[in-house]
């Protein structure tokens, strides 16, 4: 086996079994399931309203019968007919209200009666079934046409649009609801790849820490090259990220059908909600971006978080280390929020596109629709050419300074390991 | 072909000189002990051969080569301070070590137990490192250093932190790896166990080496300039000979130290003058009396 898949195994199994990545791969998943099941319980409790509508009057009975036996939002109890087993069933709590519909002079009037400890009834959806219900009535009592009755009973026809504008500024159509669901979705993002960049940054740091802290660095490093073991510790955190990605995508693939047949069945109410909404981030090209991101920041977090790491001489210090890197992380995540929240000037404009931040970034301002998917992808690729960059940097400080011990500070860690690289440089100038 | 050639070897860190001028060559099945009080530069040396840092000065050759990534399947290294991970067991300890050294897994697992016996490691493969004693950890580390048979082992300060039954295991081991071939440099900041496992000895004092050869040759260099006397003479008498630089009694006799062999001729006939004495023994000084009064001797 090559020296480079020794490393890449131990780091990689090492860290596949450690609590920290089992909880991070988790965690957005138990944040899901908390929030779904606090969706369903509020769901559940908002079952339909029990009404029961009667009439005292033969003749409008067969109206009242007319009338749906269930809608979204409420659900009549069939059997009650008579104001007197209405009222019956309200005290024994069958029923959250009911209806009694009376005609006095040819005149409609309904009158509502409804338990307070009960769920509201549906006042506007029942109005509105009543109106319609009397204008029938009018209209049969007055013996109008079936064409001028249709004409009567049409309803004024209504259409909300709200816009937001795509790649090629066309305009989509988006209801009030979208801004919300965007805000949301960005904030996730920002939160997510936060908390992921700041694991896997702490997870490097502390692995090359603790290797030099024990003095293991020394042992290694008499038996591989600086760069074999560099590449091989980096690559295995790419494996981690990808591992943590594949979970979520296999368990994408498996659960969406669970949750289409077994959800949407069993909870209607949850399925028209959603409908209500259009996931801005799921839109193919947006998630592949948004995953490449993912591994690009963290990527170039992890390779700074590796020099961050070789700077110290304990396992302790590590946290301390990347306290710079934390800085810049917590300053992408705040400027990721305010994209979310349709904050658009130019600071976060310009940031965007500005790598270690346009990480959290550029895919909030891409969920939250005020960059476009097209803008996302060039300030990817800027940030996989500093990837780059950062790599062979951190690489030189690294080599430079995972030997070095120094009871210092990291101040004085810093100022000597650019003593070296310099020194080292002049040497090998001929 | 020696294993390692060091010539001519320079260290500066800033003004200060770590390592001067330091030579030396060592042979297949050949221990050189590289002794030094703390500071001397023993591990600034080791750093060199090993190439963690560069030498401001002279070369290395390894079988008359610069070191290449071909050799470190071929090195064996027990750094200063010691270091395991806490977590692992015994056997994947040693394995991640074996591995990187180029041994094949199911190799190493068989021969673990092996090791472990041979050492005395009172251990289980499965036990983690954490739940071992001090010196059953330092020992798990030696035998990550040597299972793989290498060519040429670097020990910093191996004696150090055990008590002497672990000593005396791990001399044997020494003996043992000298035995089938393989090159042993190892340092101490003392003579102790030069004598009973060295071939060579080269001694550091802030960086120069003061001492260089072979035990015996080390030794004759200073000539038999100790004289071991047990006589009823006073003390001032023997003092007042010329060459006698220092008296020391001990518990039956008198220590002389002598600035010439010579000088013995002219303490012999003094103190067998009245005939009979129980006691006359001249002898080269031993080496932790070398080390004393080269570690001590003026820079200059
Ligand atoms: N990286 C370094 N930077 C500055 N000085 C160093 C460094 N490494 C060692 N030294 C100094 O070089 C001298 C020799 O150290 P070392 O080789 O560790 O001695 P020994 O191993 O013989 O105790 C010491 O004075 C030590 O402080
Ligand atoms: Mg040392």
């Amino acid at each position: 086996m090559s020296k480079f898949r020794i490393v890449f195994r131990q780091v990689y199994l090492k860290n596949l079994k450690s609590g920290t990545y089992i909880w991070m791969v988790l965690a957005p998943l138990v944040f899901l399931l908390i929030g779904g099941v606090i969706t369903i319980g509020i769901v559940k409790t908002q079952q339909p309203v029990n009404v029961a509508l009667v009439t005292p009057q033969a003749e409008l009975a067969p109206l009242v019968a007319s009338l749906p036996k269930k809608n979204d939002s409420y659900q009549r109890a069939t059997k009650i007919t008579t104001e007197a087993q209405a009222k019956r069933a309200l005290s024994r709590s069958k029923i959250d209200g009911y209806a009694v519909l009376t005609s006095q002079n040819n005149q409609m009037k309904v009158s509502y009666v409804s338990r307070a400890s009960g769920q509201g009834l549906p006042f506007s959806t029942l109005d509105a079934q009543f109106n319609q219900l009397s204008l029938q009535y009018q209209a049969e009592r007055l013996q109008l046409s079936g064409a001028a009755l249709q004409t009567l009973l049409a309803p004024i026809k209504t259409t909300q649009t709200t816009v937001a504008f795509n790649d090629r500024g066309k305009a989509e159509k988006r209801d009030n609801n979208q801004q919300v669901v965007n805000t949301i979705v960005a904030t996730a993002v920002s939160v997510l790849m936060m908390m992921f960049i700041m694991m896997y940054a702490g997870m490097i740091a502390s692995e090359v820490a603790a290797e030099k802290g024990t003095r293991i660095m020394e042992i290694v490093l008499s038996s591989i090259n600086v760069n074999t073991q560099f590449i091989g510790k980096i690559v295995a955190i790419l494996a981690l990220i990808m591992t943590q990605l594949g979970v979520y995508v296999v368990l994408g693939l498996v659960g969406k059908p669970l949750v289409t047949h077994f959800l949407f069945q069993e909870f209607p109410a949850v399925k028209s909600m959603l409908s209500n909404f259009q996931l801005p981030g799921l839109a193919a090209g947006q998630l592949v971006l948004t995953g490449l991101f993912l591994i690009v920041g963290i990527m170039t977090y992890t390779v700074l978080a590796a020099m961050l790491g070789s700077l110290v001489s304990s396992v302790e210090q590590a946290q301390q280390a990347i306290t710079p890197l934390s800085m810049v992380a917590v300053l992408a995540y705040i400027l990721g929020i305010m994209a979310g929240n349709g904050i658009n000037n130019t600071l976060i404009k310009v940031t965007a596109f500005v790598p270690l931040l346009s990480p959290i970034l550029a895919p909030a301002r891409v969920s939250a629709e005020a960059m476009s998917v097209s803008a996302g992808w060039l300030s990817l690729l800027i940030s996989v050419v500093v990837l780059m960059l950062l790599y062979y940097v951190s690489l030189i400080f690294y080599r430079a300074n995972v030997l070095v011990y120094s009871d210092s500070n990291l101040w004085q860690s810093w100022r000597a390991s650019w003593r070296i690289l310099t020194n080292r440089q002049r040497q090998s100038r001929p | 072909m020696p294993v390692l050639m060091v010539h001519d070897l320079v260290k500066k860190f800033g003004t200060m000189t770590a390592v001067d001028h330091v030579d030396f060559t060592l042979d297949p099945g050949e221990i050189l002990g590289l002794i030094g009080q703390n500071g001397a530069g023993k591990t600034t040396t080791f750093r060199m051969i090993l190439n963690f840092i560069e030498p401001d000065q002279g070369q290395i050759r390894w079988q008359g080569q610069p070191f290449t990534q071909a050799q470190y399947n071929q090195l064996g290294y027990l750094p200063e301070e010691r270091g395991l991970f806490p977590k692992m067991t015994v056997m994947d300890q040693i394995t991640y070590f074996a591995e990187l050294r180029g041994m094949k897994r199911a190799t190493i697992r068989a021969e673990v137990p092996r090791w472990l016996d041979r050492f005395a490691v009172k251990a289980k493969p499965t036990d983690k490192i954490r739940d071992l004693s001090k010196g059953n950890a330092q020992k798990v580390q030696l035998i990550a250093t040597l299972i793989h048979h290498p060519k040429l082992i670097i020990l910093d300060e191996p004696f150090s932190g055990l008590d002497p039954v672990n000593v005396s295991l791990l001399r044997e081991g020494m003996l043992d790896m000298k035995r089938e071939g393989a090159a042993i440099i190892y340092s101490d900041h003392n003579m102790t166990n030069v004598e009973q496992v060295s071939d060579q000895l080269v001694m550091l004092r802030q960086g120069e080496m003061v001492l260089n050869g072979t035990v015996d040759q080390v030794r004759q260099q200073f000539g038999r300039i100790k004289v071991y006397v047990e006589t009823t003479l006073p003390q001032e008498q023997l003092a007042a000979i010329p060459g006698v630089v220092r008296i020391t009694p001990r518990r039956h006799d008198l220590e002389l130290t002598l600035a010439d062999e010579a000088v013995g001729h002219e303490v012999f006939k003094l103190v067998t003058a009245q005939g009979y004495l129980p006691e006359f023994s001249q002898q080269p000084p031993t080496l932790e009396e070398i080390f004393k009064l080269k570690a001590g001797a003026d820079h200059e």
